[in-house]
């Protein structure tokens, strides 16, 4: 007789019928398993969840005082350095309204004035 | 409860819906762990850490395929994972080239229609190679890859595991055996194993 059935397929048939129930210490053993990894899950987060408040919190409180601290800095850096306003004058500045702005007393200690005048 | 509500139960940490999963889906699933790891104990160790990662990795799953093929790829990577800790393939199949006897004592204690036992006498090498082509589908490409061997060495285990097995069956004198050869299989494409990731 020719051999016409391939060997593979016997042992495909009888796997597909095997169940073999594991014994109810096994499902002890994981569901013990899985409480672990939950706690340990809660834990983590609730500890995550504390850092990131203690991070905000403390944003919370330093952030304004550096706000306060840099601002009054920045204040009294100008009173020690008032802005200087420079004036670029044009021909037109010499104006007689603009002259008058330009007439020094003559009471004034300046020795001499330059004035540039952009062609 | 339909196996979508219970996989939604389960994404939901329900302990009774995991318990129920575990119900359905172990007596199958305890079996192909027997089939890589000969112990009970270390076929419970594996099935335990399996569905482990089934129920803490279920939300991986997006309903694609069946899903008791999903936790049977689950199921096959760790026993392979077990088998590895202990063995190296690469190594082993070199050693299981060698034809071991098996006494017919041995055989006499199986009983003819539990054949899949017989699997069980073949060497460490053959057995995960016929394991993993016969009765899990996957292809030579994919068995190499995981074993850590090339394909011609799956091939080659794969033809001696089944000449192996011709000649344990027609030793236990089973029935119709002379109805069956060892015929070659053809390799086909096909898409890579479900790649489970676990958080620590």
């Amino acid at each position: 007789m020719t051999p016409n059935r391939d060997l593979s397929e016997l042992f495909r048939q009888q796997a597909s019928k095997v169940q073999e129930r594991p014994g109810p210490s096994v499902w002890r053993r994981l569901s013990r398993r899985l409480d672990t990894h939950e706690r340990w899950n809660k834990v983590a987060l609730r500890i995550s969840t504390q850092v990131v408040l203690f991070f905000l919190l403390l944003l919370a409180i330093v952030g304004p005082v550096l706000i306060g601290v840099s601002i009054e800095e920045q204040r009294r850096a100008d009173l020690r350095n008032p802005p200087v306003i420079l004036q670029v004058l044009s021909p037109q500045d010499t104006l007689p309204e603009m002259r008058r702005f330009l007439t020094l007393p003559s009471e004034a200690s300046v020795d001499t004035i330059h004035i540039q005048i952009e062609n | 409860m339909s196996e979508k509500d219970l996989i939604n139960a389960c994404r939901l940490r329900e302990r009774r819906a995991q318990q129920a999963l575990y119900d359905r889906f172990a007596p199958n699933m305890f079996g192909v762990c027997k089939r890589y790891v000969k112990t009970q104990e270390d076929a419970e160790d594996v099935l335990i850490e399996a569905f482990f990662k089934v129920l803490t990795n279920i939300e991986q799953y997006k309903g694609e395929g069946s899903f008791e093929g999903w936790i049977r790829r689950i199921v096959v990577n760790e026993s392979l994972m077990a088998l590895r800790k202990r063995v190296n393939f690469s190594q082993m199949l070199e050693l299981s080239e060698v034809d071991i006897p098996v006494t017919t004592s041995a055989l006499q204690d199986l009983v003819a229609r539990d054949i899949l036992n017989l699997i069980d006498i073949l060497p460490i090498g053959y057995r995960t190679v016929f394991n993993l082509y016969v009765l899990e589908g996957y292809k030579h490409r994919e068995i190499a890859q995981i074993m850590g061997i090339s394909i011609n060495t799956s091939k080659s285990q794969l033809i001696l595991a089944k000449k192996r097995l011709k000649t344990l069956l027609e030793q236990i004198r089973y029935p119709g055996i002379e109805l069956f050869d060892v015929g070659e299989e053809e390799e086909e494409e096909v898409e890579a194993p479900v790649k489970i990731t676990t958080k620590p």
